[in-house]
């Protein structure tokens, strides 16, 4: 999957699984943090959309602190999927 | 309103022991009840580790055949072990509460998500509802006039707790039964485990390692009897129950805040009503779980709380040595700090060895220890920052004046929301149309998106009709909620089980856990409406409207909370309809309907501080058990133009009471017949019957509702 279709698709995904129906894909900076400010999402979001990306991409998202880098961006995690699954 | 609370009977059974006075001991001891979980396969779980109590099956204690679930068996031995040391018979205590979380999870997870299990052996479900264990109580033990079920999730057994002690101070009942009752079940291991809250070794709490708790089960109930009655039947006292306070962070549904204010100022506000200062207290029995963020915010609300006394006051655990039960928790850890006064002796906390720096607190490491306990507390907080504290005092404190509270208790504001639209005041009072309820999004529509995330459609209908009916600009105060819902959103569970049996617990959904447990919708409106008051949710089959609002009424007369919103709310759900509701509910029924009905309630006075105006006082509230059923008990109507309001049709032998009564000529509205069924419709009965006065239609009305060979009777009087 290319990068930018990729990213689209995880912030369908964020979008989806974590509620947020007043915001649209455009309100997902690629860069910005996904949690703490910003979009406003706490470590209780951050346990959904883990397992939700786990389903989706069929990809292990570390439980120690390896996930924090992951989760910096949605670039970052499209960085991690991508590895991932070539990887796999 | 010094009154004091005696407890006059104690019963416990956990995973270290079947009656109080083992676990005690063992307790002390320094033992640890954990081990791998027998009840089911917990294969696919990161831990088995649990506080199951052992050797005990469910059919050791339950009349067969009757399914009963192990919710309901644990609370019976704890129940019956506290009236035989209270030498009291069954249906002497006359009222009794029940806080319970899990219910009959345990018997329902593995059929719910089975369409074909569920078509096979429905009758498994039959102890499903919350209610399940209050009305096995009232079988095996009763007689009853007045029950109530709470949940208010971790805090539940607590809950039970302050309310029997608001019937006794306020000297509606005499003797009451109390207490708190939880089994294990897949459920919360699956739950709390995809949060990432279960420690994978024996939990620690306040340790510097400390990584999560561990889940437990169990039962304890208490007998609270007046210190009237205690004197004259000599009975010998456990412990006195002097202070308690209920209240809500309103701050997020499974992080407490920080800093612990409010369970703070619920320390401070037990210790004030019972007179004392923190120069008074011994011990603290916290509660301690043993997650990073519970034990630092209970550490720093103690030190808050107590100022320098904190560094004086023993404080433990019990959950490092029983796992944390959930429901019961609240009930068994009060029994703890009661037995700690009566014995002087304070339990450890099983499984710290170092103390967190954030948890810097007088710890008892190791075995218990013998100290002199003049004044003990019990802290318990639940998901969505739902708090109680208890404070327990030893006998030989010199007996205080018993007041009476005689507050007059004003409907000031009602509300519903049904298949008419949302309808507020006297509007309520319209006819019923009978096209259906707007869809989930338009009721969404109606909140702010980015604060009601994952709130399910019963949710949403709680949160907007209780909004439309609080005072707006009234943030000054505590207000208090109390929620009923007759079986919780089933829909949620079974989906969330579903994943569990086909998946795994590894692919559960971990934001769904705290919003699908019975509790969530009210934990859930607590925060969006910053309610800081107490929050509870009941349930009582087909008269759980009338038993949310007469637990606020309750609430408002004894002064435990200034405002209560209270009412019921129903949505349409398939198991509900085909399955639940003819098993629990075997009387025949109009069509399902779903509907959100709310009324506030406040003292005397308050609305008029406002410059508004109530439309009804509620005059008078009972609950009677139908071997008690008499006209004399039914106070007759003060105006010349009564109404009766039921949500169904009372049946003959109720109708022929009333009509032995003073209520005898009185027209009688049934609101089923015209907005179609559902359990809540209570609220909507009171809402109706407050709204017709307050348009001048009539100068009395009596709600009443049946359930369980129950009456609760309701009498609305117009303002003076």
């Amino acid at each position: 999957m290319d990068p930018e279709a990729l990213k689209r698709e995880l912030k369908k995904l964020i979008l989806e699984e974590l509620d947020l129906r007043d915001l649209a894909e455009s309100d997902i900076d690629d860069e910005a943090p996904l949690f703490g400010e910003g979009l406003g999402l706490d470590s209780l979001d951050a346990l959904q959309l883990a397992v939700a990306i786990e389903e989706r991409f069929s990809v292990q998202i570390p439980e120690d602190d390896r996930a924090k880098p992951i989760f910096a961006s949605v670039t970052a995690l499209a960085a991690f999927i991508s590895s991932a699954r070539s990887a796999s | 309103m010094k009154s004091r609370v005696a407890i006059t009977g104690v019963g416990m059974i956990t995973a270290l022991g079947s009656t109080a006075a083992s676990t005690f001991a063992r307790l002390l001891a320094g033992e640890r009840g954990f081990g791998p979980i027998t009840l089911f396969d917990a294969a696919g779980q990161k831990s088995s580790l649990v506080g199951e109590v052992r050797d005990f099956r469910t059919g050791d204690v339950a009349p067969a055949p009757s399914p009963w679930s192990r919710t309901d068996a644990l609370a019976l031995v704890a129940a019956r072990e506290a009236l035989a040391m209270a030498r009291l018979a069954p249906g002497e205590p006359t009222a009794l509460a029940v806080g319970v979380t899990t219910g009959g999870m345990l018997e329902a997870e593995m059929i719910l998500p089975d369409a074909s299990a569920v078509n096979a052996r429905p009758h498994e479900l039959a102890s499903y509802p919350l209610s399940s264990p209050t009305h096995r109580l009232s079988e095996a033990l009763g007689p009853f006039d007045r029950t109530a079920t709470l949940c208010s999730a971790c805090s539940s057994g607590a809950s039970a707790i302050v309310q029997a002690a608001t019937w006794i101070s306020s000297g509606k009942h005499r003797v009451a039964l109390a207490g708190g009752t939880d089994a294990l079940c897949r459920l919360t291991l699956t739950g709390f485990h995809a949060l990432g809250a279960i420690d994978l070794g024996p939990c620690r709490p306040f340790d510097r390692d400390r990584a999560g708790l561990t889940l437990g089960e169990g039962a304890a109930f208490l007998v609270l009897e007046s210190e009237e009655s205690a004197r004259r039947r000599d009975a010998s006292v456990v412990a006195w129950l002097t202070g308690w306070a209920a209240g809500s962070e309103a701050h997020h549904l499974t992080h407490p805040e920080p800093g612990g204010a409010i369970p703070a100022a619920l320390i401070r506000r037990a210790l004030a009503r019972a007179g004392l200062d923190a120069r008074s207290l011994d011990y603290v029995n916290a509660h301690g779980t043993g997650t990073v963020a519970n034990d630092a915010m209970e550490a720093a609300a103690l030190r808050a709380a107590l100022g320098p006394e904190v560094d004086r006051v023993f404080v433990s655990s019990s959950k490092g040595q029983l796992g944390h039960t959930l429901g019961a928790a609240g009930a068994i850890e009060a029994v703890i700090t009661a037995m700690a006064v009566q014995r002087s002796e304070i339990p450890p906390t099983g499984g710290l060895a170092d103390p967190a720096g954030d948890c810097q607190l007088r710890h008892v490491l190791g075995k218990g220890r013998a100290a002199e306990v003049r004044a003990a507390l019990s802290s318990s907080f639940g998901f969505g920052g739902a708090g109680t504290t208890l404070l327990f005092e030893h006998e030989g404190e010199a007996p205080r004046a018993p007041v009476s509270s005689k507050v007059q208790v004003e409907i000031t504001a009602v509300t519903s929301l049904d298949a008419r639209g949302l309808l507020t005041g006297t509007s309520v009072d319209a006819p019923a149309v009978s096209t259906p309820m707007e869809p989930t999004d338009g009721i969404l529509a109606r909140l702010v998106a980015s604060r009601s995330r994952r709130f399910d459609r019963e949710t949403a209908m709680m949160v907007v009709g209780a909004e439309a009916a609080l005072p707006s600009g009234a943030g000054e105060g505590e207000r208090g909620l109390v929620a009923a819902t007759a079986f919780g959103n089933v829909e949620r569970a079974r989906e969330f089980l579903r994943t569990l049996v086909e998946k795994g617990p590894r692919r559960v959904a971990p934001a769904e856990f705290p919003h699908l447990l019975p509790s969530s919708p009210a934990g859930n409106a607590s925060i969006y409406l910053d309610l800081k008051g107490p929050v509870v949710t009941t349930c009582d089959l087909e008269a759980s409207g009338e038993a949310a609002v007469l637990l606020a009424g309750e609430w408002v007369a004894s002064g435990l909370c200034p405002l209560v919103v209270a009412g019921a709310v129903e949505a349409l759900d398939e198991l509900v309809r085909g399955v639940l509701g003819p098993l629990c509910e075997p009387d025949e029924h109009a069509a399902r309907a779903e509907g959100s009905a709310w009324i506030v309630l406040e003292p005397r006075g308050f609305a008029a501080l406002r410059g508004g105006a109530p439309l009804a006082v509620l005059h008078a509230t009972a609950q009677l058990a139908r071997k008690r059923w008499s006209a004399e008990e039914i106070a007759s109507p003060r105006g010349d133009a009564p109404v009766i309001v039921c949500a169904r049709a009372p049946e003959a032998a109720l109708v022929e009471l009333l009509a032995r009564s003073g209520w005898a000529g009185a027209t009688t509205t049934v609101v089923e017949r015209s907005h179609g069924w559902h359990e809540g419709l209570g609220a909507l009965a009171v809402a109706t019957a407050a709204a017709r006065i307050a348009r001048g239609a009539a100068t009395d009305a009596l709600v009443v509702g049946t359930s369980a060979g129950r009456a609760t009777l309701l009498h609305l009087v117009k303002p003076s």
